[in-house]
């Protein structure tokens, strides 16, 4: 208890827990729609593209006025309107075309990385980011961003589920439904982009989909299961920070790994120790 | 209530149907026949406004037209953790505001369609726990307790045994007669509808015919349209359709 005390009276640790709980509760919360629509992949190929955006900005954002932030978010609107976009006809899946973004992507930011030498040296961060390193600023960004996407799900909360089930029938209600549609991939490019250079995008896409798995795996009504899948993360995120600190682990990877376990466990308990009772 | 005039349909530059004109009127019951792939899902998309025809008009009277649509079966993901209430209630959308839940009236509405559609009892299993005639019902639920005047139904039948079969129609005949519902139903299965229906169009190659029922089930006129002998008997009080499945 005193250790627990100790790690969580440090002012970095409270501040990387803070950024974790709401980047963390607010990817979870999306992850469910993410899971649910069968756009899983979409997340990682968005979060590739925000890093493309964070890695031009490092490069030459200063020379154009753009921060790492406005460029990923650049990058991430961009790979929202080009999934959202129907695809007509042809044998070229949406699947392919995600696939194709999330290489496209990653080969850019690693050509891109190797002609800046500052670049190189911050790649590993990129990827596993380091949620604790996270600043004032950047924990105020998370918090408002986090908190506006919130409030749009609430008030859009039973047509963003609508047109996630059943776009074409919302469309005959009179229902903006694509525009409702539009907002989800909108919410979800705007917290991807926002998290990705402080959190990385392994944190990233691991709370878009393992916390939305845990409560799948657990509950039936969608109510439990966003509840389910956003309390898993917050301990994720206790128990990974925790973790990294008494063994020295990069804090992203931690989380992660804490977030996948609470998830295989769920799935022993569902499939053995609930199935015989 | 709707009007087709000269109309052509299609997406982008490719032409699905040509030069459609006619009428639906109020308290209709029309079936749609064509093979898989004759554009009966698209003509059904043009009746909704869903896509703009390429030329030509189709006027709906906006106003009174309310479409409930029952889409095909197979196109609703059942990883959706949702029950058939709620599934029903989301017929009600058009009618709550934003950020508001459904209203005392709303759920009026809902627990009425479920009583028509006979899914009461099965109104808080989740949907995809429902056999495929429960479904069915579920989805013919959601379109009533949005007050529709002019049911749309994408083939409705599709991958049922008789039973099932028989009970949707006759399910989708009560709403029609009871509420005074217009139908337009769409199937690749002349026998499914034959019995039901007072108006028959038929989509094939392109083309676009529709006449009352009792002039589009005479053997010559189907086997034309078939290119194959079809053969209209009846057996109980009910027509049957028989198909040697060549032409001359």
């Amino acid at each position: 208890m005193d250790l627990l005390i100790e790690i969580f009276s440090e002012r970095f640790i409270q501040v990387g827990l803070a950024a974790s709980v709401i980047l963390g509760g607010i990817c979870a919360y999306l992850g469910v729609f993410l899971i649910l629509k069968r756009i899983v992949f979409v997340g990682a190929a968005l979060s590739q593209m925000a890093a493309v955006g964070v890695v031009i900005g490092h490069m030459i954002g200063h020379k154009i006025g753009l921060n790492f932030e406005a460029l990923a978010f650049l990058f991430s609107i961009l790979g929202v309107l080009f999934f959202w976009l129907p695809v007509s006809g042809g044998s070229i899946t949406r699947e392919s075309l995600i696939g194709f973004s999330y290489i496209f992507a990653s080969a850019l930011a690693i050509l891109i990385i190797a002609k800046d030498p500052l670049a190189e040296v911050e790649n590993l961060d990129l990827f596993s980011g380091n949620i604790l390193f996270v600043s004032d600023f950047d924990l105020l960004l998370i918090s408002i961003i986090s908190g506006l996407i919130f409030i749009v799900h609430m008030i859009f909360r039973k047509e963003f589920i609508f047109v996630s089930f059943d776009l074409t029938t919302a469309q005959t209600l009179k229902i903006p439904a694509r525009f409702y549609d539009f907002l989800i991939y909108f919410t979800l490019g705007i917290a991807i982009s926002v998290g990705i250079r402080s959190a990385g995008m392994l944190f990233i896409f691991s709370s878009l989909v393992i916390p939305a798995m845990t409560g799948l795996c657990l509950f039936q009504r969608l109510k439990w299961i966003f509840l389910v899948s956003v309390l898993s993360i917050w301990l994720s995120s206790i128990i990974g920070i925790v973790v990294s600190y008494w063994f020295d682990f990069p804090t992203g990877p931690s989380i992660s790994v804490t977030n996948a376990l609470i998830l295989l466990i769920c799935l022993f308990v569902k499939r053995f120790l609930l199935r015989s009772t | 209530m709707i009007n087709f005039k000269g109309v052509t349909l299609g997406y982008g530059k490719k032409c699905i149907l040509e030069n459609l004109n006619f009428d639906i009127h109020s308290n209709d019951f029309l079936g749609i026949i064509g093979p898989n792939g004759s554009g009966k899902t698209t003509l059904l998309r043009g009746i909704l406004g869903l896509i703009k025809p390429v030329s030509g008009t189709i006027t709906s009277e906006t106003d009174q037209n309310k479409f409930g649509y029952v889409i095909q079966r197979q196109f609703v993901d059942e990883v959706f953790p949702l029950t058939a209430r709620e599934i029903v209630s989301m017929g009600r959308y058009r009618n709550t505001k934003l950020g508001r839940r459904l209203s005392k009236v709303d759920w009026k509405y809902v627990n009425h369609a479920l009583e028509i559609a006979g899914i009461n009892s099965i109104a808080h299993q989740t949907y995809r726990s429902l056999s495929g005639g429960q479904k069915q019902r579920v989805l013919i639920a959601r379109a009533l307790a949005s007050e529709a005047n002019i049911l749309i139904l994408d083939e409705p039948t599709n991958d049922m045994d008789i039973k099932g079969e028989t009970q949707i129609m006759e399910l989708i005949r009560k709403i029609h007669s009871e509420q005074n519902v217009t139908v337009v139903i769409v199937s690749h299965l002349l026998h499914n509808i034959i019995n039901y229906v007072k108006k028959l169009a038929f989509i094939t190659k392109g083309k676009f015919y529709i006449h009352p029922i009792q002039e589009a089930i005479k053997d010559k006129y189907l086997s034309e349209v078939f290119d194959s002998h079809v053969k209209v008997g009846e057996v109980s009080g009910k027509k049957i359709v028989i198909s040697n499945g060549f032409a001359d």
